[in-house]
C-alpha cells in the first residue's frame, strides 16, 4: 500500500519523516544513475526539492512514486550537465556491497554492466529492476509514454546481456 | 530457452546484484535540513534581498547625471557643438552682408526705410 502524507505529522517533523523513510530509495536511485562521486550533493538537491515541494504535496497522492521521480529527474539533469566531463571521465566506481567473493564478482560486473548504458537506459534498469516498478509507473515517474520505458526496458536488457555473455557470466 | 525467461534470469541476476550506494554521511539529515532551510528564507526576500543593489544603482545613475550635467551649465561637448553653430551662422551671415546688390549700398538708409514702412500702401 503506498504511504501517504497522511501518516506523516506537519512542517518539519513531516519533513524528518519522509527523510528517515525514503532517504535511503532517493540514496539508491541517485547512485545507480549518477554514481558515488556526487550523490552527497544529489542526496542534498533531492530533499531540497522535496522540502519545497511538500507543503503543496497531495496528501492522497502516492509519496513513493513522488519521491522516485524527484530523484530520477535530479539525477538525468546531473548526467546531462555533466555529459562532456564524463565523457572524459568514465562514471566512478560503484564500489560492491555486502556479500560473498562469487557475489562481489556478480555485482562487479553488473556495475560494469550499468556503466555502458545510457543514463535514461539506467533509470529504466534502476526503476523496473532493481526498484521493481511497474511500466506503466516507471512511465508515470519519468513521464514517458509506456511504450518508450518498454524499449528502453528491452534495449538495456539487451545490452546487459551482451555484456554478461561477453565476460563469460551465465546468466 | 525462451526470450522471456532469458529476461527473467537476467533480471533475477540484476536484482541479486544490484549495486549498494555507500551509507550517508553522518549528520546528512542536518546537513540537508539546514540547507533546506536557507534556500527556503531566501526565496520570499529575494525582492528585499535585491532592493538595495536597485537603490544603489538607481543612486549611481543620478549622481552620474548630475555630473554629467556640470552643475546645469552645457557640457564641453555640447558647448563645442555650440561655438560650431556660431561659427556657422557667423560665417553665412557674413557672407550674405557682403553679398548685398548694389543698390543697397548706393541708396541712402532713410529711403529704404521710408519704402519699407509704406510698403503695400
Amino acid at each position: 500500500m503506498p504511504m501517504t502524507l497522511k501518516d506523516n505529522g506537519g512542517g518539519q517533523d513531516r519533513f524528518q519523516a519522509v527523510y528517515e523513510k525514503h532517504a535511503p530509495l532517493a540514496r539508491a536511485v541517485l547512485y545507480n544513475i549518477c554514481g558515488a562521486e556526487h550523490l552527497d550533493d544529489l542526496v542534498q538537491e533531492t530533499f531540497i526539492k522535496i522540502w519545497k515541494g511538500l507543503p503543496g504535496f497531495k496528501e492522497n497522492a502516492d509519496i513513493k512514486t513522488w519521491i522516485y521521480r524527484i530523484a530520477t529527474n535530479t539525477a538525468l539533469d546531473w548526467c546531462r550537465k555533466n555529459a562532456a566531463i564524463k565523457a572524459v571521465n568514465p562514471l566512478p566506481d560503484l564500489p560492491g556491497g555486502e556479500g560473498g567473493e562469487a557475489n562481489a564478482l556478480h555485482r562487479d560486473m553488473v556495475t560494469k554492466g550499468l556503466r555502458r548504458l545510457s543514463p535514461e537506459q539506467r533509470a529504466v534498469i534502476t526503476l523496473c529492476v532493481f526498484e521493481e516498478l511497474t511500466i506503466k509507473e516507471a512511465a508515470q515517474t519519468l513521464n514517458l509514454a509506456e511504450g518508450t520505458v518498454k524499449s528502453r526496458l528491452h534495449y538495456a536488457r539487451a545490452e546487459m546481456g551482451k555484456f554478461f555473455q561477453e565476460n563469460g557470466v551465465t546468466v | 530457452m525462451s526470450r522471456e525467461h532469458d529476461e527473467t534470469d537476467l533480471e533475477q541476476l540484476l536484482r541479486r546484484n544490484r549495486p549498494a550506494p555507500p551509507p550517508p554521511p553522518p549528520g546528512e539529515y542536518e546537513r540537508i535540513l539546514a540547507a533546506a532551510q536557507g534556500k527556503t528564507a531566501e526565496s520570499p526576500a529575494a525582492f528585499f534581498k535585491y532592493m538595495p543593489w536597485a537603490i544603489a544603482a538607481t543612486f549611481v545613475i543620478a549622481v552620474a547625471a548630475t555630473f554629467f550635467m556640470d552643475d546645469g551649465r552645457p557640457t564641453s561637448a555640447s558647448r563645442a557643438r555650440d561655438d560650431r553653430m556660431e561659427a556657422f551662422l557667423s560665417d553665412t551671415l557674413g557672407e550674405v552682408i557682403l553679398e548685398q546688390p548694389e543698390q543697397v549700398a548706393t541708396e541712402p538708409l532713410n529711403s529704404w526705410n521710408t519704402f519699407i514702412e509704406t510698403r503695400g500702401r
